[in-house]
């Protein structure tokens, strides 16, 4: 796979996807293939999640349907960041297409985990805050993100339900500190909860739910 | 060590009831404890109260060898984790870090968990993941509190599949939103 997988970029063609995706996946990449659970538990180990660099309350996925378990191995390089880790319309026409080692390399190291969409989407986290009794809701969403490199880039995301706003749109940095710190406790939880390290069938997105 | 020190305070109260320090003149033993009977009404050798007090004992005195089996398995998981991520914590003290973990780990290891997993977080929390009964619970101790963090720590629960309420707080509103929860029945109203 030294020419790069057209098939997930974005192109002239696609749409935003909005449709109903709960009985699909999203999968991402694992710095390992493995030791990815912990033993003790049976449950994923926070360090498969998500590596130190990325932000769990705002995780970085893609939908399993037509990015497929190969395309995990895709790493871009630094020069393939600065051009393609952008979010782009759906219907981007990338040119040039990625180059192999100038603008990507494989790692055929990288294992990965998948979820279930309808097990996360939507879920509330419900808390009751101990000290004043103050209650507060956030909504576990997913959005569709196209990237330059990856038209099947999605996001998972968080709602603050009373605040009326995603959490990276609040913009008083010590708030935002305090929801993200419980936020990311919930996202690891959903995930260590529900994603599977595991090969399995999955259905596939029809055309005309992502074709102009 | 708070619990560590109560699990040992019982023992002693619970040895006091039966043995007491003192001249063993009039007793017929010669060891340096007596027989307290006035803490007993029943006679010595003969007492179903006396057997069930002894069974507790040696039940205690397992516990407290399992619950530190236990805790030192869970500290070099800790010390080791520290060890490998110390540019993460590069900012928070050993001492300070484990005198936490000894405080929320002793917590934990009282409600006897089937079972259960420590980690630590690149974003500076100690991760347990907490498993009894049909209930899975997710637990972030933050260690990088700043002056305006009200909570200390939260926690995400399951009950087999479904997903409960959360919670986020100090330390001592988490111990009684967790004792809550571990004797939370169904069939009743869920309150933290």
């Amino acid at each position: 796979m030294n020419l790069y997988p057209t098939e997930i970029l974005p192109c002239s063609k696609f749409k935003r996807i909005s449709c109903d995706l709960s009985p699909y996946y999203l999968i991402r990449y694992t710095s390992e293939k493995e030791n990815l659970v912990n033993a003790d538990t049976g449950k994923l180990k926070v360090e498969t999640i998500c590596s130190p660099r990325e932000h769990i309350e705002d995780l970085s996925t893609s939908l399993l349907g037509s990015y497929t378990y190969k395309h995990i191995q895709i790493e871009l390089t630094t020069l393939g960041k600065e051009s393609y880790a952008k979010y782009c319309s759906p219907d981007f026409e990338v040119d040039p297409v990625p180059i192999f080692e100038t603008h990507f390399t494989l790692d055929s190291e990288r294992g990965f985990w998948k979820v279930l969409i309808g097990k996360i989407e939507n879920q509330i986290a419900d808390f009751s805050m101990g000290n004043n009794f103050e209650l507060f809701r956030a909504q576990c969403k997913i959005l569709h993100t196209p990237m330059r490199w990856n038209y099947w880039h999605f996001s998972v995301r968080w709602f603050l339900i009373e605040k009326g706003m995603y959490l990276y749109e609040i913009h008083d940095e010590r708030e935002r500190k305090r929801f993200k710190k419980k936020l990311a406790n919930e996202a690891r939880a959903l995930i260590a909860q529900y994603a599977r390290v595991e090969k399995c069938n999955y259905p596939i997105l029809p055309t005309d739910k992502y074709l102009l | 060590m708070s619990t560590m020190k109560n699990t040992i305070n019982k023992i002693s109260s619970i040895n006091k009831s039966i043995f007491s320090f003192g001249s063993n003149a009039d007793s017929y033993s010669t060891g340096a404890y007596i027989y307290n009977q006035g803490s007993v009404n029943t006679p010595f050798f003969h007492s179903a109260k006396i057997k069930q007090i002894h069974n507790s004992i040696s039940d205690e005195g397992i516990k407290r060898s399992h619950l530190n089996k236990k805790f030192i398995k869970y500290y070099t998981d800790f010390k080791e984790q520290f060890e490998k991520h110390i540019e993460s914590f590069s900012e928070i003290e050993f001492e300070f870090a484990q005198e936490e973990m000894t405080k929320s780990l002793n917590f934990l290891l009282t409600f006897d968990p089937d079972k259960m997993s420590l980690e630590l977080t690149f974003d500076c929390c100690i991760y347990y993941t907490f498993l009894k009964g049909n209930y899975t619970v997710y637990i972030s101790h933050f260690l990088d509190l700043e002056e305006y963090d009200y909570e200390e720590i939260t926690f995400a629960v399951f009950n087999n599949d479904d997903k409960l309420p959360s919670f986020a707080g100090d330390f001592e509103s988490f111990k009684i939103a967790f004792s809550n929860l571990m004797v939370y029945k169904p069939e009743l109203e869920f309150h933290y």
